[in-house]
């Protein structure tokens, strides 16, 4: 495995801050009065049942969309952007462009932004240039897709099950480079997995209900 | 190069590098040469005098049309990339404004194609073969705010069919009361075979119909942006 350049440090300066948070989906209240906040260092993690309201809350968390009640803030360094990089399982790419082109277009949105180092080793790379993203297998078009979002450097960054389809050696990968983009960003991620040994030392957030449970070791929890 | 119009040339180049490979593309570019060249048989076939018409110009236009012209952002979400791309690697402004370029660059490079078959087809008339791409390019450009709502409100990959149906429906239901002549003229669509003056009213109508697309465009942006939360409050 490629080790992983460590130029990342940490940033204690960006903050996800949430108050009296509610999300009511149709009828049911999936998060009633949740406050909390989070800085980079550790992952945070969401767990809960099918259906209890996950991605729902991530959703929230990433501003793509509204709380019904309370509110949240994105705080950071006055004068810098607070970019929210939120990934989802239905989120894909075109399948009639080629590895090539979505590389030419990751350079060219790229250019002269911050990236997180090594995130790219996260993309198989075995497939060529010219080949069709719709002909590559799901995992690896997981693992292409999740490099070029996290190769852009955040500070806030929101996944929903991002381990799905992905190999145990990918899903290690992933899981080492999560650790060290928390480091300097506030990272946030809804699994239905078991949450990695190396990256279980952040807050969890049990959806049970309408409660939260924050606590600070998974072990507890799970 | 300043970031926005960067970004933006870079979706627009992205989107045509993939219409260039993709087979509507090549269904609408045969079909068009098939009918032109269909229509050009008849002409060449018919007794003189032959006839004074478009040699069923207009025809394999509309079907090229119908098959290849989309924005490319039904597909996109379809696909879920437009989720990945806008709001996370570049603005839901830039995304657009991406879009509606590379249709634009695709509208008007289909025109020298048109022009290429249809002088090759006539034997070399100029006259012929400049004025029906000249007219349909602009035809289409009046109709690509339509084109663009199709599309967004119905995400339908293929919404110059909505966009002809509707037409021919609004023209039906307009007839009895304002006849047909009267919504054409109002639509800049009376032309005068080979007259390029009589091509200013519909000119002006596109530069009318681009000022549409603009709004409908930034419309649809914010559409797209990430819905803030109540009561954001920032440091």
């Amino acid at each position: 495995m490629v080790p992983l350049p460590d130029a990342l440090t940490p940033n204690p300066t960006w903050r996800l801050r949430v108050e009296g948070l509610g999300i009511r989906r149709r009828r049911t209240w999936i998060v009633a009065g949740f406050t909390w906040e989070h800085h980079p260092g550790h992952i945070a993690w969401i767990t809960g049942e099918n259906g209890a309201g996950k991605s729902s809350l991530l959703r929230v968390l990433a501003g793509r969309a509204r709380p019904t009640t309370g509110s949240i803030s994105w705080d950071g360094p006055p004068g810098q952007r607070p970019l929210r990089l939120y990934y989802h399982p239905t989120m894909g790419l075109p399948p009639r462009s080629t590895l090539g082109d979505w590389r030419r277009l990751l350079a060219s949105l790229g250019e002269g932004e911050p990236t997180v180092p090594g995130a790219w080793t996260l993309d198989p790379g075995r497939a060529p240039a010219d080949r069709r993203l719709g002909q590559i297998s799901t995992g690896e078009a997981r693992r292409v897709l999740l490099a070029g979002l996290l190769g852009r450097a955040a500070p806030f960054l929101l996944l929903d099950e991002p381990y799905e389809h992905l190999s145990a050696g990918a899903r290690d990968r992933l899981t080492e480079i999560l650790v060290r983009i928390a480091r300097e960003s506030v990272v946030v991620v809804a699994t239905n997995r078991e949450i990695p040994a190396r990256a279980a030392d952040g807050p969890v957030l049990r959806l049970d209900g309408t409660r939260v449970e924050p606590a600070t070791a998974p072990r507890e929890v799970l | 190069m300043n970031r926005r119009f960067h970004h933006t040339a870079a979706i627009a180049a992205f989107e045509l590098r993939q219409r260039i490979g993709s087979p509507t593309l090549l269904i609408g570019a045969a079909a068009f040469a098939a009918l032109l060249a269909l229509g050009h048989w008849l002409y060449w076939n018919a007794p003189p005098p032959r006839p004074d018409d478009d040699r069923l110009f207009g025809y394999a236009y509309i079907t090229a049309m119908f098959v290849s012209l989309r924005f490319g952002i039904a597909a996109d979400t379809t696909s879920g990339f437009r989720d990945l791309l806008a709001g996370n690697l570049t603005t839901p402004r830039r995304y657009i404004a991406g879009k509606v370029q590379a249709t634009v660059t695709f509208l008007l490079a289909f025109a020298p194609y048109a022009f290429v078959l249809a002088l090759a087809f006539s034997a070399g008339d100029w006259r012929y073969a400049l004025w029906y791409p000249t007219l349909f390019t602009l035809v289409a450009a009046l109709f690509l705010p339509a084109v663009f709502a199709a599309e967004l409100a119905l995400r339908i990959h293929y919404p110059v069919a909505v966009v002809i149906i509707l037409f021919f429906t609004i023209l039906a239901a307009l007839e009895p009361f304002y006849g047909i002549e009267a919504v054409v003229r109002f639509l800049g669509l009376r032309t005068e075979r080979f007259a390029p003056e009589s091509l200013l009213p519909l000119a002006g109508r596109v530069a009318i119909a681009g000022i549409l697309l603009a709004l409908l465009a930034e419309l649809a942006s914010r559409s797209l942006r990430a819905a803030p939360p109540k009561a954001t409050r920032r440091r």
